[in-house]
């Protein structure tokens, strides 16, 4: 049984990105999100999410069934280019490594925008998600270990009696570009 | 007994005197005031109060005949002026998503003594609930749950969840911001298309 579940085991360690690199980015940035939940913490919430009557929660608790682990780091700053890019361009580098698939990759000009979803995939089962979002006064890194539903969880966003968090608000003007 | 002092006072009479001298405590004087019998004030006030009442008794009657009559040809517009507070009342629980408990119970009978059958029909239309419309309320009870504050948490059952939430909204938001721009990619001639 072990040596089945091991390499499993082993390559749902291999989705974690080392998150070190963005310490630095704390005492620059006006705001900061950093959220780790993982281990009992995570099964305390999962339960939390079973106890509920809620359609969305049931929802939730079904798209997260699976999930051993996430990560947030998320920075908004007060001026434009006040981050070092070689930050966050060695997390991109990490998600360069053998295993992670490219997901979606979006460029833009406008702000300095880049956006990648990154997937890792052991046999048929998703292990890892990885989504980098950064542009000239924001960034943003989700590392989520196990499977996910991504799309359920793009369309319960805003629901769930929280607060819709949006890092990046630059970033929605530069998606209604000026003809 | 001398008789010219008892009828004169004239010469003297030692018994007479000592009895003068023990009655004359109660020895009448002209100065005292005329006492006036206690029966006649009576009689007097009783008969000013009884035409008092008469009178207040005519005007009242005269006034209830003309307030009652008044009354009886304005029925219609009483009628429709309780169902037009009535309807108010309505729309303000409504209007304000108040429960159905603070829609005021408006009593015809006391508001209208001598009204016909037509302010009751008033009534009737308070409560039947087809015509009032209750739906909006029964809405607004539906939303008004919240499922989080129902479930009872621990502190740590409670920073768990938030925290996972917390990282659930920004992943999902930022998943929903991929999505939204993959999916204006795939169009042709967007405007992101055309920024490439």
């Amino acid at each position: 049984m072990l040596f089945v579940l091991a390499p499993a085991m082993a390559n749902a360690q291999d989705a974690r990105l080392h998150l070190d690199r963005l310490n630095g980015l704390e005492t620059k940035a006006r705001d900061v999100v950093e959220v780790n939940i993982e281990g009992k913490m995570l099964d305390l919430a999962k339960r939390v999410l079973a106890k509920m009557n809620d359609q969305d929660a049931r929802k939730v608790g079904q798209a997260i069934s699976g999930l051993q682990a996430i990560y947030v780091r998320a920075y908004n700053f007060e001026n434009e280019n006040q981050y070092n890019t070689t930050d966050i361009d060695e997390i991109r580098s990490q998600l360069q490594t053998p295993g992670w698939e490219k997901l979606a990759n979006v460029r833009s000009k406008r702000n300095n925008q880049k956006v990648d979803v990154f997937t890792m995939f052991t046999g048929d089962t998703m292990s890892g998600v990885a989504v980098v979002v950064s542009d000239a006064k924001s960034v943003a890194v989700v590392n989520v270990i196990g499977p996910i539903d991504i799309d359920l969880l793009a369309e319960l966003s805003g629901k769930l009696n929280i607060p819709k968090i949006d890092i990046i608000n630059d970033n929605d003007k530069s998606k209604t570009p000026k003809e | 007994m001398n008789d010219e002092y008892l009828w004169n006072k004239t010469g003297g009479d030692a018994e007479i005197e000592g009895l003068e001298n023990a009655l004359k405590a109660f020895r009448y004087y002209e100065t005292a005031d005329p006492r006036i019998p206690m029966q006649a004030v009576p009689t007097v006030e009783k008969r000013t109060r009884s035409i008092f009442r008469l009178r207040f008794t005519f005007v009242f009657a005269a006034t209830a005949v003309v307030v009652l009559s008044g009354a009886w040809f304005m029925l219609p517009a009483i009628d429709s002026a309780i169902s037009d507070r009535a309807v108010n009342a309505v729309n303000e629980v409504q209007l304000h998503r108040l429960p159905l408990a603070h829609i005021p119970i408006i009593d015809t009978a006391t508001e209208n003594e001598n009204s016909q059958p037509k302010a009751i029909r008033a009534t009737v239309k308070i409560r039947q609930p087809d015509q009032i419309k209750i739906k909006p309320v029964r809405a607004f009870a539906k939303s008004l749950p919240n499922e989080h504050s129902q479930v009872k948490l621990t502190a740590e059952e409670k920073y768990a969840y938030d925290q996972l939430m917390l990282a659930l909204s920004i992943t999902s938001s930022k998943l929903k911001i991929v999505k939204d721009t993959v999916s204006q990619i795939d169009k042709p001639n967007t405007a992101i298309e055309r920024y490439r």
